[in-house]
């Protein structure tokens, strides 16, 4: 085993595989700063190119753009609240109000060097699992998927913030955005309302922009302030700082590269779970909660170290067993066969030295590109300290063409607009966020891996046959009688989460529309005739119809009993923030018409114009050459290189 | 001599003629985009992909040619824009896996008509059904076991289809279970011992389940053969090590293959099972751009180099659909005679 350690890590540094990783590596951290694109989308398109190459530098080149990307994904995940990759959802919660508070060196040290740690650590306790791994991933099959999708719903009692009620709320409604288009079970489409654009489910990416990014570029626009609201550098903020803090929480640490591996050799959960597994255990483990939500560095940290721990622990099911977790485990998985080599028990014995390289590789990436974020940090976190106006349009740019990447639908573009509207009123009112996208990413293991668990072992007598799933079930019930408890024992403690915004004249008519759309959904789903269709939806919605109910009285009593009607009525909103607000969703609704007539790059360019003209007054000049930028980066980058499908004009 | 000279003009306008409508004049400095109905990374785009590489050399101008992803509604997107969004220009071609079945049922969301858009050619994924040893020791065990469970991934996936008209054409005691959101999964089930039987194609078995079958983990049974245009089944030559399912059955039961799920398996077969990748164009294309089309597709079949490079990547050459075969697939999508149709809802629906 040493000789093949050692032999993996000859061949991970020999030449030219060395070079290769490194370009891996700068292409992986591109990938990881644009939202939408992705690891899998970089390994498609980058295959081909291994073709000529040989074993070794094939995996260096493939593997350095792998594993980075969910390292430089946290730059937009701090700076500007948008998640660079799915598995840096978690990110954000803690990593951009960290950024608002003057804190974005801080914040880049820790995700850079927490994510170089998870990585090396993640490749270590893989060498280490190599060999007897099996049985860890053999006990686990379609229930304990389940109870394990259970269990990370039960994360929703830490991310509701005061009202666990409305958190719950919130979750139920991201099941039943899952629940949207072809059910796998039946193969019956299900609340698409005739539109094709639903068919395939609702995609994640345009929801998670929409209800994250769109808020802080409103506020961002109207205020004009820069993203740092403190408008100059804390005297904490430094990239020294961020590795002190991972130094000071070690512990987190390694129990997160431990969950974020653990969690990656599972095929099915896949990196967009991992981050809110390592996230809800840095809460809960936490003895002062009451900074998660506004800047707690632990919120970085966790997530961070996960997702790249992640990266190793996929790697097993997909070498040893041939069964890749995830679309870019099944690219890698490709070229492993291409490369003429077999998954199997042969990359664990006579292939072992390659099999280490690969680990090597992971490894390496993560230091060389930690490194190299560090060495350019000074210059990306200046971007925080900019006025809202200069930054607002490249953002927004990005933003819609991560949200147009998935499906290459002007569909996905409508969505992002309507998760923003809805995310801010749900900001504003103290609707929890996180718990909704929880769910949407749980939604469709737990209802598939339900339906098979049905099937195969019938109803509920394998919850005390299969000790896995007893012993995750018994940790549920624990984890929520505790939340229960615990929330109603609460005095006016602080709370992580997004739930402490009181804003009843927002907060109560969203309960009462919350209300009224379980209530459409239940008689929709109750024309369905057969059970496995509706039964998810029906048991999703016999949970949040009570509970929105519940919610909507309490806020309404709350409302009537502590309140000046009239003044809250009044304070709640300004009338600038309101017009402000409205202002720029028909700026991003007059682009997204003027992209569906005039194309891309023409749309895309008069918004940046118009934006900067009329709103941000700048010069004709500074808007004309940020527009051409603009139009060569969309153009170049993806049409060119990315080969996007672009709308042209007319 | 002058009277070449007189008839010089007539030659140079005959050869400057026949110059322009030369191929090469047709392609040279464009871009032909190829449009995927999957996302990147998947299975079929890395097989479009891989072609495309090729392609461009086979085309008289060596355009460029960029591929570009359309995924959504179940893969019917790609086809719809096809018929709605596409140029006709030549320089637009749909490639991607075909939507036989959601054809077959009238599925909603799928608007194009295949059989009208020309069809430039059509590459073939063969596929096979495999048992884990954890059941059953040999192939004949499947007739006198109870209870083993087919997994799959929806009702109207042609594997799940394919593999239920088998299993009950053979009279096998199954249970099927569905929904697994990919091969991937259903095999990480068989491993678990939660499923027993998988159709997969045979790029997963050759490198995924044929380890297994190695170590005595699982068992071989049938692949899904051809069909050819008398509309006789055929044994695929990429998989011969496999049975095909005629010859399981004839080991099976000491006889041909027959009765009403058999029928009803031949008549889905082509349908849904033959093309898989196809290339098509936009009704109304330019006639020139889809003969060089359908010229330069089979010599990219042809070429070595590309022969290799796919030998490497599933382990074996994908059998090729021609322009008449092609077409007469698509026309069968849409001859559903009124008993196949009735019997193919019922039987989908027992499951839905």
């Amino acid at each position: 085993m040493l000789d093949a350690i050692f032999e993996g890590l000859q061949l991970a540094f020999s030449f030219p595989a060395l070079w290769f990783l490194l370009l891996g590596i700068f292409i992986g951290i591109w990938v990881g700063v644009l939202p939408g694109l992705g690891g899998a989308v970089a390994l498609a398109l980058m295959l081909p190119f291994t073709f000529s190459m040989d074993t070794v530098s094939a995996f260096s080149f493939l593997l350095g753009m792998y594993a980075i990307t969910s390292t430089a994904d946290a730059i937009p995940a701090i700076l500007f609240g948008i998640p660079g990759t799915v598995a840096s959802q978690a990110t954000i919660l803690d990593g951009h109000p960290m950024a608002k508070a003057g804190q974005t060196s801080r914040a880049f040290g820790a995700a850079y060097s927490v994510s170089a740690i998870g990585g090396v650590l993640g490749a270590f306790l893989l060498a280490l699992s190599l060999p007897i791994i099996q049985p860890f991933i053999m006990a686990f099959g379609v229930p304990e998927f389940f109870l394990l999708s259970v269990l990370g719903l039960t994360m929703v009692g830490m991310l509701s913030g005061r009202s666990l009620l409305k958190g719950v709320a919130m979750a139920c409604l991201g099941l039943l955005l899952t629940t949207v288009g072809y059910s796998n079970a039946t193969g019956i489409p299900r609340f698409y309302f005739g539109l094709d654009y639903l068919l395939d489910g609702i995609p994640i990416i345009p929801v998670m922009l929409g209800l994250f990014a769109i808020p802080e570029l409103m506020e961002l626009a109207a205020s004009n302030t820069s993203i740092s609201r403190e408008g100059h550098k804390d005297k904490t903020d430094s990239l020294l700082n961020g590795l002190k803090d991972v130094i000071k929480e070690k512990w987190l640490v390694i129990r997160s590269s431990f969950i974020g591996t653990y969690v990656g050799m599972l095929p099915g959960l896949g990196a967009a779970i991992v981050d809110w597994v390592a996230y809800g255990h840095a809460v809960q483990s936490a003895k002062d909660k009451s900074r998660f939500g506004q800047g707690d560095v632990r919120g970085v940290i966790a997530p961070e170290c996960a997702n790249n721990a992640h990266k190793s622990g996929a790697l097993i099911p997909t070498v040893a067993f041939g069964i890749p977790g995830s679309v870019g485990t099944a690219i890698l998985l490709g070229a492993l066969i291409m490369k003429g080599l077999r998954p199997g028990p042969d990359m664990l014995t006579i292939q072992l030295p390659t099999t280490f390289s690969m680990i090597w590789s992971i490894a390496i990436a993560n230091l060389i590109a930690a490194s190299a974020l560090f060495f350019f940090s000074s210059k990306i976190q200046k971007i925080a300290y900019l006025p809202g106006h200069v930054v607002v349009p490249g953002v927004m740019v990005v933003l819609l063409m991560g949200s147009w990447i998935g499906t290459n639908s002007i569909g996905d573009l409508w969505l992002c607009l309507v998760m923003g509207v809805i995310g801010y009123f749900m900001k504003k009112g103290g609707w929890p966020r996180p718990p909704l996208i929880l769910a949407i990413v749980l939604g469709p293991l737990m209802e598939d891996n339900f339906q098979l668990t049905n099937q195969i072992y019938g109803p509920f007598s394998w919850l005390f046959e299969r000790p896995v799933s007893a012993g995750i079930f018994l940790l549920t019930l624990i984890i929520v009688l505790f939340s229960v408890f615990k929330k109603s024992s609460a005095s006016e403690k602080p709370e992580a989460g997004e739930g402490n915004a009181l804003n009843p004249p927002i907060s109560i008519p969203f309960g009462l529309i919350l209300l009224l759309v379980f209530i459409i959904i239940t008689i929709q789903a109750l024309g369905y005739e057969q059970f496995a269709t509706k039964s998810f939806p029906l048991a999703v919605l016999l949970v949040g119809i009570p509970v929105t109910l519940l919610a909507f009285i309490t806020e309404t009593k709350n409302f009537i009993r502590d309140g000046d009607i009239r003044s809250s009525l009044l304070g709640s909103y300004s009338d600038r923030e309101l017009k402000l607000s409205l202002k720029f969703l028909a700026y991003v609704f007059l682009t997204i018409i003027s992209i569906l007539f005039l194309g891309h790059i023409i749309g895309l360019t008069l918004f940046v114009l118009i934006y900067l003209m009329r709103w941000g007054k700048k010069s004709a000049k500074f808007a004309i050459i940020y527009g051409l930028l603009v139009s060569a980066f969309i153009y170049l980058f993806y049409d060119r290189v990315m080969n996007v499908l672009l709308i042209t004009p007319f | 001599m002058n009277k070449i000279f007189k008839l010089l003009p007539i030659f140079l306008v005959l050869i400057l003629g026949s110059c322009s409508n030369e191929p090469t004049e047709f392609y040279s400095g464009k871009t032909i985009n190829i449009y995927i109905g999957r996302t990147p990374g998947s299975g079929a785009d890395l097989a479009v992909r891989l072609f495309a590489r090729y392609w461009s050399d086979q085309i008289p101008g060596n355009p460029n040619i960029v591929v570009r992803n359309i995924p959504g509604g179940g893969g019917t997107r790609v086809w719809n824009f096809g018929v709605e969004g596409a140029e006709t220009n030549g320089l637009d071609v749909m490639f991607s896996p075909t939507a036989g079945i959601e054809a077959v049922l009238q599925e909603p969301g799928l608007r194009a008509n295949f059989s009208e858009m020309p069809f430039i050619g059509g590459l073939m994924s063969p596929n096979m059904a495999y048992v884990s040893t954890e059941s059953i020791k040999t192939a004949e065990d499947l007739l006198t076991s109870n209870n083993l469970v087919f997994g799959g991934q929806n009702p109207i996936a042609r594997f799940d289809l394919l593999g239920r008209l088998a299993l009950d054409a053979l009279g096998v005691d199954y249970e099927y279970v569905t929904g697994f959101q990919g091969a991937s999964d259903v095999l990480a089930a068989v491993r678990r011992n939660e499923v027993d039987i998988q159709v997969a194609s045979l790029g997963l078995y050759r490198f995924s389940v044929q380890p297994l079958v190695e170590q005595g983990l699982a068992i071989p049974l049938w692949h899904n053969p051809g069909t050819n245009a008398q509309g006789e089944l055929y044994a695929l030559d990429v998989a011969s090590d496999i049975p095909s399912f005629m010859e399981f059955y004839q080991a099976l039961h000491n006889q041909s293959p027959s009765g009403e799920f058999f029928e009803m398996y031949k008549w889905v077969l082509p349908r849904v099972n033959d093309i898989v990748y196809a290339a098509m164009v936009p009704p109304g294309t330019d006639e020139e751009a889809i003969s060089i089309l359908r010229d330069s597709f089979i010599r990219v079949i042809n070429d070595p180099a590309y022969q290799e490079e796919e030998l490497t990547m599933y382990g074996f050459n994908l059998p090729v659909i021609n322009v008449p075969e092609g077409e007469m697939i698509m026309r069968g999508l849409y001859d559903v005679p009124p008993e196949v149709d009735t019997f193919l809802n019922n039987y989908i629906d027992q499951i839905r």
